[in-house]
């Protein structure tokens, strides 16, 4: 997180907040793919995501004012998306979430970029266990958890920046962060060895 | 307390949390220590390495970018809620700058080459030329332009439609 993006940040606010209302729609595109990412990571499933996106930044929007420009946008806006996140996330227990695990396992390719990484052999087959037992075991912690490690592991978080955006205390970050660590760990293959052969060939260049 | 004992009441707490509720204080010990002792830190961070490594495989640590038909229906949404300006009432708002402007002057242009020359030969007084923009549908722009005289009108309908 930097120190010029936030004041970038805080000075759209300002400029929304003076009435120009490109202000709003600059923090929008700057952040947008930003706050889809996390939602899709959250709810796991990329229809709700977008949905998701949009109400965020309704709510970003009519709370712009209340906005405290001393503390980071980013940590603001991340806090409405987790509670949103949450939220949504209770709504819809009862509805069967979207495996976007296989599709994009199985088409072996990097979505953003279209390229195709698809590894051959043992290796393929090492992370497509590695992959399924991963996405399974965090679809399958608890909210809390699911939501502390997200912004841990993927959004890079820090133990204090995510008590911040969770209004909860750092001790309380840890703990739930270990547990979902312990979680996990225990879903991988016991045999698996993230410095075996398929990473150590990984970083070779072709 | 001395390090073993601290990293003793520390690992005890995180496994406690896991069945109740940690009372304020506990959870401060917790969050003090994990950030003071090294080897509380390294005791509750032992599986991040592993963890870190399987989330690099995992396909959600790339989350494939929204389309832009999927950013045109967000945008919409915005839009609706007042959030996003809305582009129509901006097209319609930015209309008569340009388009008005000429059709002003291809008007001026028409009215002084009909003072000039007449509209007939028979001698008559001064035409009385009118020139109006109506209230024609949003986006066309149509400017017409009557002149009348003893023997009927004529009409001219500049239209950037």
């Amino acid at each position: 997180m930097d120190v010029e993006q936030d004041d970038e940040d805080r000075r759209l606010v300002h400029r929304h907040l003076s009435g120009d209302v490109g202000g709003f729609e600059d923090l929008y595109r700057r952040h947008r793919e930003r706050i889809f990412a996390v939602l899709v990571r959250m709810l796991r499933n990329r229809e709700d995501a977008l949905e998701a996106t949009q109400e965020v930044f309704i709510r970003i929007h009519r709370g712009l004012d209340s906005f405290d420009p001393s503390g980071r946008f980013l940590t603001w806006a991340y806090r409405i998306a987790t509670n949103h996140a949450i939220d949504r996330i209770r709504r819809r227990k009862v509805r069967k979430e979207t495996p976007i695990v296989e599709e994009s396992v199985a088409a072996g390719s990097d979505l953003r970029t279209g390229r195709s990484s698809q590894p051959q052999g043992a290796d393929a087959m090492e992370r497509e266990e590695i992959a399924t037992a991963i996405h399974d075991a965090v679809g399958e912690l608890g909210d809390a958890h699911r939501i502390v490690f997200t912004l841990h592991c993927y959004e890079n978080l820090s133990y204090g920046e995510i008590a911040a955006v969770l209004g909860i205390p750092v001790g309380t970050v840890m703990s739930r962060l270990y547990h979902a660590r312990r979680k996990i760990r225990d879903a991988l293959p016991g045999d698996w060895d993230p410095g075996g052969p398929s990473r150590s060939r990984e970083r070779k260049p072709e | 307390m001395n390090e073993s004992s601290d990293l003793q009441r520390f690992q005890e707490l995180i496994e406690a949390s896991a069945e109740r509720e940690l009372t304020e204080v506990e959870t401060a010990f917790i969050g003090r220590m994990g950030f003071r002792s090294e080897q509380c830190r390294q005791w509750l961070e032992a599986d991040a390495e592993v963890v870190a490594a399987a989330v690099e495989q995992d396909p959600l640590r790339t989350v494939p970018a929204a389309t832009t038909l999927d950013w045109a229906r967000v945008d919409a949404g915005l839009r609706r809620a007042g959030a996003l300006p809305d582009s129509r009432a901006q097209s319609r708002n930015a209309w008569p700058l340009l388009p008005a402007a000429a059709a002003l002057l291809l008007c001026i242009g028409v009215i002084n080459a009909i003072l000039r020359d007449g509209l007939s030969t028979t001698p008559q007084a001064p035409p009385e030329v009118v020139a109006e923009v109506l209230d024609l549908p949003e986006g066309d722009g149509s400017l017409i332009l009557h002149e009348g005289d003893d023997e009927g009108v004529l009409m001219i309908i500049l239209s950037n439609g």
